[in-house]
Parts: C-alpha cells; sequence; structure tokens
C-alpha cells in the first residue's frame, strides 16, 4: 500500500528520523496482519508403517528425504527473472479493419488486414486468405507499417476462440523410454 | 522492403578510427531531419563467402542505426559484430523495422 514518505532527507546521507523511528511510525503494535493463520511448521518426522513380524510395526523416518548427493563445491544458482515486458500498447493508427504492410517474414510486402490485438500484445491478421494468399496470423506490431485504408469489420465476428493459445505448437507426445525406443 | 544504403567507413578523426561504429549514407536521405525516420531500424550488411555455414554461402551481419552523423543525412550504424573493412563501398539494407 502506497503511503507518504515517512522519512525525508536532511543533508546527503542524513535522514530526518532514524531506522527504529521509522519503524515506529509503522505503529506495529497496534497493527494485525490481515492473513494471520497459525502456520503449522512442516513435519520434520514421519512415521511410516513396516512389514515384517519382527521390526515393530512403525518407524519414525524423516518427512524430507536427504540427498544422496552433494556436490563438492557450492556454485551459485542465477538469480530468478522479475522482470516482465509489458503488452505492447497498440499505435492510435491500427484500428479492427486497417489495412497493414508487412514488412518481415514469409509475406512480407503484402497488404493485410487487422482484426484485433491478442493478449500477448501481437496483431491477429489474416489476407484475407482468398484474397492475397495470407492466413489468419500473429504478427508483431514492430514489424507492420499501417496504412490509412481501412476495411468495414464486425468486431463481434471475429471468433473468441482466436487467441495466443490457439496459435501455440502442439506438445509433441512423450516417447516411453522402451528398449525399443532406444535401439531404434 | 528495405532502403538501400552504403557503407562510408568507420566512424573516425583524421588520423585515428574507431572501427565499433560504421557510417552509412542512405539513398535518398540529404539532410539530418531525414535521418529521424531511420534512426533505429535495422541494417543488414550481406555478403557472400566460400565456405557454406549452415546450408547457405550468403551470410549476414545485422546492425542497427544509432544516430545521424554530420548535416547530410550520413548516419552512425553499430553492428551486432564490427564490419570489415572489406565494406567500404559496398551496399547495405536498411530494413523498415522497428516500424
Amino acid at each position: 500500500m502506497v503511503h507518504k514518505p515517512r522519512n525525508s532527507l536532511l543533508t546527503v546521507g542524513v535522514n530526518k528520523y532514524s531506522r527504529s523511528q521509522v519503524v515506529a511510525k509503522r505503529v506495529l503494535y497496534k497493527r494485525k496482519p490481515a492473513g494471520a493463520v497459525a502456520v503449522c511448521p512442516p513435519a520434520v518426522n514421519k512415521t511410516v508403517e513396516v512389514k515384517g513380524a519382527k521390526n515393530g510395526g512403525t518407524r519414525v523416518v524423516a518427512a524430507a528425504k536427504a540427498p544422496r548427493f552433494y556436490a563438492a563445491e557450492d556454485v551459485a544458482l542465477p538469480k530468478k527473472n522479475r522482470k516482465h515486458a509489458g503488452v505492447a500498447k497498440l499505435r492510435n493508427t491500427i484500428v479492427p479493419g486497417t489495412v497493414l504492410i508487412l514488412l518481415a517474414g514469409r509475406y512480407r510486402g503484402k497488404r493485410v488486414v487487422f482484426l484485433k490485438q491478442l493478449e500477448s500484445g501481437l496483431l491477429l491478421v489474416s489476407g484475407p486468405f482468398k484474397v492475397n494468399g495470407v492466413p489468419l496470423k500473429r504478427v508483431n506490431q514492430a514489424y507492420v507499417i499501417a496504412t490509412s485504408t481501412k476495411v468495414e469489420l464486425d468486431a463481434a465476428k471475429i471468433d473468441a476462440q482466436l487467441n495466443d493459445a490457439y496459435f501455440a505448437r502442439p506438445k509433441a507426445a512423450k516417447k516411453a523410454a522402451t528398449e525399443e525406443a532406444f535401439f531404434e | 522492403l528495405y532502403a538501400k544504403g552504403r557503407v562510408l567507413g568507420f566512424k573516425r578523426a583524421k588520423r585515428n578510427q574507431r572501427p565499433d561504429i560504421s557510417l552509412v549514407q542512405i539513398e535518398g536521405v540529404k539532410t539530418a531531419a531525414d535521418t529521424e525516420f531511420y534512426l533505429g531500424k535495422r541494417v543488414a550488411f550481406v555478403y557472400r563467402a566460400k565456405r557454406e555455414v549452415n546450408g547457405s554461402k550468403i551470410r549476414c551481419i545485422w546492425g542497427r542505426i544509432t544516430r545521424a552523423h554530420g548535416g547530410s543525412g550520413a548516419v552512425k550504424a553499430r553492428f551486432r559484430n564490427n564490419l570489415p573493412a572489406k565494406s567500404f563501398g559496398a551496399s547495405v539494407r536498411v530494413m523498415m523495422y522497428p516500424s
């Protein structure tokens, strides 16, 4: 929650309030955290049933198994990336029905009709196929010139099924690691 | 779908040159004000070689136009790998993207 700054600069390197004073300003002693649920610490041990008549029936075992292998040297893991590019803003000259010129790709130079912008920011575009052979395809806004020519389009007619998932590559079925597959 | 350009040479003073930036003259662009359209556009130096790489004897060095050079429409471009000096006077393709 954005709050007016609790501290201010007197001069370079010198703040008006000390670290503990700033913390006190948060008045934590009066507040209760909103989602305060008693969190049970994860179980360290668990009891497991053991087979065999003379083995005592159950055994207490560590809940998480220790790894079998420890690397000789500690290798630093790369930090997780927290930055994600936002969705490109649609140019105000591009409106459903605008004729666009494709600048790159197999259909470079073709004039094409803009249908709508998809959630990923890519533009859904079509020849139409019968007119110039350009199928329904996605195109990046940067690789397109918008012309001033516009075509009448019914916004309702663009099927809602045409989204990024529609264009996703079908995942290849994983082959089971069988002996025959190994020797193919 | 590209504008034609010529490689003029490297960025240089009279006696020293900096090969990381090349100077390009784009056909038809005669003033520094005209170059504004081309800033940021990608440039390709396409050349042929004897040995085939990835199934083709044609190779390409990509770059981008970074800023104008002087007042008469020349332009500075920075390539992924520096252009070879052999490319001076050679043609270069100035693409229309990013639009």
